[in-house]
């Protein structure tokens, strides 16, 4: 299973409008990367704790996993191909949207790395609340939407 | 890119969070020459952190182009100094990672991420 990690801020998308970016990726990815099952993680974070260029953040930061040795010719296909769609749906500048198609070692390395930071209680309480937020997505067939604080 | 990702133990008030961010974008900017529309920061709280460090930062940045390992590792140093002052907590409870990213696997403003030290032509072309 190949693994997406997304950043979008609070209050800016509805949750149509989630649904609907999150059926984009998958069908974008499904075309031009794999057919592998794609697992996607939004981090919705609250008002005041994001930034870019020195001001509250309006920005959305998309992370995909790929396999190693991946064509540039089709990670720029991808990549273009999901910024178009996104931003008809989100109404974002372009400017506003960070897109990344990473290598599998490499997205091992930042997937984790906010796991590994943390002490044996806090890597406990980090993957319980995970679990609790897939298994009533699964429940409810909503997307996965995690609040990074703990 | 870059993305700066900072859990804390405890909460930062928002004028700490906004100090600290500022004081992120002023020294990557000026340390590496990249625009400060790049600069992404992000916190998080509540995170029992190991080693008994009260506030982590792990950074995504663009590597090649015109940053060595020196320089990358002078970035963390400055970063996890900054960090330390403006978020009012002692420099020893701060970490600091940097994890480098091929500039051309991300896209930001519709355009393939330049390489270090090409922003300028990117900037030029993107928004023209």
């Amino acid at each position: 299973m190949r693994k997406t990690l997304i950043l979008i801020q609070e209050n800016q998308f509805s949750d149509t409008q989630v649904a609907l970016l999150e059926k984009i990726i998958r069908n974008h990815y499904r075309h031009h990367v794999s057919r592998e099952r794609l697992l996607l993680i939004w981090n919705r974070i609250p008002a005041g704790q994001a930034f870019t260029n020195y001001q509250d953040s309006r920005s959305s930061l998309v992370t995909m996993e790929c396999p190693p040795g991946f064509p540039q010719t089709q990670r720029n296909a991808v990549l273009k191909a999901i910024e178009k769609d996104w931003l008809k749906i989100s109404g974002q500048h372009p400017d506003e949207l960070m897109l990344a198609l990473v290598e599998e070692a490499l997205f091992a390395d930042v997937f984790q790395g906010t796991q590994k930071r943390l002490s044996l209680r806090g890597r406990i309480a980090f993957v319980a609340k995970v679990i609790r937020t897939v298994i009533h997505a699964r429940f409810k067939r909503i997307p996965i939407i995690v609040n990074p604080n703990l | 890119m870059p993305v700066y990702n900072i859990a804390s133990r405890q909460p930062l008030s928002y004028d700490a969070r906004r100090r600290t961010a500022d004081a992120i974008a002023d020294i990557h900017c000026g340390l590496t020459g990249a625009p400060p529309e790049f600069v992404n920061v992000i916190f998080m709280h509540g995170h029992p952190l190991k080693g008994g460090h009260d506030l982590n930062v792990i950074c995504n940045v663009r590597s090649g182009g015109n940053r060595n390992a020196e320089l990358t590792e002078t970035l963390r140093q400055k970063i996890r100094e900054g960090v330390a002052v403006s978020a009012g907590i002692a420099l020893d409870k701060v970490e600091a990672t940097l994890v480098g990213f091929p500039a051309s696997w991300a896209m930001e403003g519709g355009e393939i991420l330049p390489e270090p030290g090409e922003e300028d032509s990117w900037l030029a072309r993107s928004q023209g």
